[in-house]
């Protein structure tokens, strides 16, 4: 039985007929799964197999089979208008004829798709190297370098950051050459390992490396677009450009390569960055070629440069070049072609930065005049003092200014948590006290009666609060419609009987503050016009709506009769006279009120103060 | 400074070309690299970076003749360009003697920047002008010889004297390199990565098109 079954299955005419060693399958015309995909992209017919993309980088450009090639370009280029639009309409105005530009980057397109497809293919290839069990230490390495550069980033100053970078280049190259992966692989591969490591690291540190602002990059990029936007006056004639910008086909590459300095500022990684730079240069040196109909000396190139660098007016440039020279690869920079046009734009760099009329073979007047100098300063200087004094320093008064407040935020909120200690520690002792005055009420003399018993610990209390913050609203003012309790018949109810209040509460209670003012029965409301109490007024005691205990004497300091008059009702009563010393003519109404009623209560004229 | 060894043993040399507008620095280098001399170099998309790979006595090298612009406002920038350079020809037209005191300002700027590191050769460009010469001959050699230069007399309209000229600047840098037998070694600070990046032939290297090099190697030669 199992030898039969060995059999069929030995069965050669079950294999995969490209001889792989695995079964093929009548569906894939007798070929393993494998080998039938292969078979069918090499005749051509549609891949499924999307090609690989590299991460970030036009990814939509790769995204499609082979069979899609035609679409992905037009997609590729309604996207690049589409994404590229507004960033480059700008620099792109200046150009008189701006529509030139579509025709040849459309010849361009596929060329730079498959560049692009082609570099990341071996950025792929990398990732998946770094996959490879046996390049785990590369891969820690690595990560534990990145962060390392991003805890130094805050502290560090950019030379430090650069110089660990390169070590790091340094030592990772030459572990490659003894690593046991890598040292099988040809120099050309370990090669393309070190710029994939150089990619990966430079595009994860990239926000702690460009332009920090531990360095002055970005004072130098302002200054820099500054300079250029001065510059607006010069004539390409005058630079000595040989360009022939009557030229449409001119006119097209230059916008190109106007576009792929632009795309410097895009790109993360130096190798990036460097291959926009060479992509210009070429494109540049390809116009100046149509231009006079034979290869560009660096004559000719150089003064195309500087005015591409003029009329494209990077807002980073500077950063971008000093980011290149210190995270870059150094090979890269020091030699090769990528090396020779990043060399030239530092020189055109350079070059604008220091231009002068001399330079420029005309007259210094002439020269301050177009530059908008004036007084003679003929100086970049200038360039610096005004952004020291205009903008640097209104800046720097701002964020002074934004400290300051926040440093007094920081006081206010200080303080504030200090009072806020305090009233809490406060409350507390309010609570204790509270607690205290219930316990010896409750232990202390027969209770007299329950709103007497709820009111007058607080009403007491408040005169142990500490007095540093004076609180009128402490001050024992009790609504005159509270009123005591109707007494309850023991006999008919279960509620206590509580006797009537007496003078004995006057232990637990404040002195009686004086009523000065008495506003009325309940439910009086005064008519309009006539006297109302000012704030301060204290309003009378709860006991007031009873005949007032110090009635019918006067309280100490009032305006009172002379005490032979003691016991004849005062004049006032009567209502044909006035209580009111005349020094208040204000209320001159109540010196001729004759029909007051109230005879019973404390007489309304009488004031106390 | 020393030049780096490229993957495939190829030594990496940057040679950078140095002289007034108008000598003739363009047109030697396109007659070197490509052997071609004309008013209109159809097939030559820019003359201002070549490259040119040899092989003397078994040992390869890969020259980046850098050219440079001549134009008396750009003077300043001369030291962006040679900085790191391992040779340097100054070029001057005997027919011109301004040229050739400029080509003494370059020399002394050179040397000033580059110290004796620098291979320099100086060169006495359109000899086939012979009857409009205004530099002599031994004022040149001498001056070369007082600099530690050699002197050269060339043609590029006639092909005359430039294969001799680049042959005896690569014996000589070669030479030099064979001093410092590991480049690496020699100079512990440099951050450079020993490993090159190409594996080159002899072929005469023509420009790729536009757009198209560089790639994400990097290469220089590759």
């Amino acid at each position: 039985m199992a030898s039969e079954w060995s059999n069929r299955l030995d069965n050669p005419d079950l294999r995969c007929k490209n001889k792989c060693g695995f079964y093929g399958n009548p569906m894939y015309q007798g070929y393993c799964s494998k080998c039938y995909k292969e078979v069918v992209s090499h005749e051509g017919k549609p891949s499924k197999t999307p090609a690989p993309v590299a991460k970030g980088q036009e990814s939509d450009a790769g995204a499609e089979g082979l069979g899609f090639a035609k679409f992905t370009r037009r997609k590729t280029l309604f996207n690049s208008a589409k994404g590229h639009g507004k960033i480059f309409k700008a620099p792109l105005k200046i150009r008189p004829n701006s529509n030139s530009g579509a025709q040849p980057s459309q010849e361009e397109e596929p060329s730079k798709s498959a560049k692009t497809r082609r570099s990341s293919d071996s950025f792929n290839e990398f990732m998946k190297t770094l996959k490879k069990p046996a390049a785990q230490d590369i891969v820690q390495h690595l990560k534990s370098f990145k962060r390392q550069i991003v805890e130094k980033s805050p502290t560090a100053t950019i030379e430090e950051l650069s110089d660990l970078v390169q070590e790091f280049y340094r030592s990772t190259s030459e572990r490659l050459v003894t690593h046991p992966l890598f040292k099988t692989m040809s120099d050309l591969e370990q090669e393309e390992t070190m710029d994939g490591i150089e990619k990966h690291l430079t595009t994860s540190i990239y926000r702690y490396v460009f332009a920090p602002p531990s360095c002055d990059d970005d004072i130098k990029d302002l200054l820099f677009v500054r300079r250029i936007n001065m510059l607006h006056w010069l004539e390409p004639s005058i630079l000595d450009v040989t360009l022939d910008l009557s030229n449409i086909e001119v006119q097209g590459i230059v916008a190109q390569a106007r576009q792929e300095l632009w795309n410097v500022e895009t790109r993360k990684a130096p190798q990036d960055k460097l291959n926009c730079i060479t992509k210009s240069c070429k494109l540049l040196l390809d116009a100046l070629r149509i231009s006079h109909g034979g290869p560009a000396s660096a004559d000719e190139f150089v003064p195309g440069l500087i005015f591409l660098v003029i009329h494209t007016s990077p807002q980073h440039l500077q950063s971008n070049i000093n980011y290149i020279t210190r995270f870059s690869n150094p090979m890269r920079v020091m030699s090769g072609e990528c090396g020779y046009y990043f060399t030239n734009l530092c020189g055109a760099v350079t070059f604008i930065e220091s231009i002068s009329a001399d330079k420029l073979k005309m007259s210094v007047e002439d020269f301050n005049n177009k530059m908008g100098y004036v007084n003679g300063k003929t100086d970049a200087d200038l360039l610096i003092e005004e952004y020291d004094d205009e903008e640097m320093v209104e800046n720097m008064t701002i964020i002074e200014s934004c400290c300051e407040a926040v440093e007094k935020i920081n006081e206010r909120l200080q303080e504030m948590s200090n009072e806020t200690d305090v009233m809490m520690s406060r409350l507390d002792e309010l609570k204790t006290g509270v607690r205290e005055q219930v316990q010896s009420v409750l232990s202390g003399p027969p209770p007299q009666s329950l709103y007497k018993k709820k009111l007058s610990p607080v009403v007491s209390k408040a005169s142990h609060l500490p007095t540093s913050t004076p609180s009128p609203q402490i001050s024992p003012r009790v609504p005159h419609y509270v009123r005591p309790p109707l007494p309850v018949n023991p006999m008919t109810s279960s509620g206590t009987y509580y006797p009537p209040p007496t003078n004995r509460m006057a232990n637990y209670q404040q002195p009686m503050p004086q009523a000065p003012y008495y506003p009325g029965p309940p439910g009086y409301v005064p008519r309009p016009g006539s006297y109302v109490p000012p704030p301060g007024a204290h309003a009378p005691p709860v006991r007031s709506y009873f005949p007032p205990p110090n009635f019918p004497f006067p309280p100490p300091g009032a305006h009172v009769p002379p005490p032979a008059a003691i016991g004849v009702p005062p004049p006032a009563v009567s209502g044909s006279h006035t209580l009111v010393p005349g020094t208040d003519g204000s209320r001159s109404r109540t010196q001729s009120s004759p029909n007051i009623t109230h005879t019973s209560s404390p007489p309304p004229l009488m004031r106390f103060n | 400074m020393a030049a780096r060894t490229g993957g495939g043993g190829s030594l990496q040399v940057k040679v950078v070309l140095l002289g007034e507008g108008c000598v003739g620095k363009t047109s030697i280098v396109l007659r070197y690299v490509q052997n071609q001399f004309n008013d209109k170099h159809i097939q030559t998309l820019q003359a201002s970076f070549l490259q040119k790979n040899l092989t003397i006595n078994r040992r390869r090298l890969c020259l980046n003749i850098w050219d440079t612009a001549g134009q008396e406002r750009y003077h300043a920038l001369g030291p962006i360009y040679y900085r790191d350079s391992h040779a340097a020809i100054v070029v001057y037209d005997i027919t011109d003697e301004d040229s050739f005191t400029k080509a003494k300002n370059w020399v002394r700027e050179l040397r000033k920047m580059l110290g004796d590191s620098c291979v320099l050769v100086i060169v006495g460009n359109k000899s086939d002008l012979e009857k409009n010469k205004v530099i002599q001959e031994k004022d040149a050699q001498e001056y070369a010889a007082s600099v530690g230069a050699k002197h050269f007399y060339t043609s590029a309209k006639q092909n005359k004297g430039i294969e001799e000229m680049f042959l005896d600047l690569s014996k000589r840098l070669l030479e030099k390199e064979g001093n410092n037998s590991n480049p690496s070694s020699t100079n512990p600070s440099s951050t450079r990565r020993p490993g090159g990046i190409t594996v080159t032939d002899d072929s005469i290297r023509t420009d790729r098109p536009s757009g198209g090099g560089g790639g994400g190697g990097g290469g220089c030669c590759g």
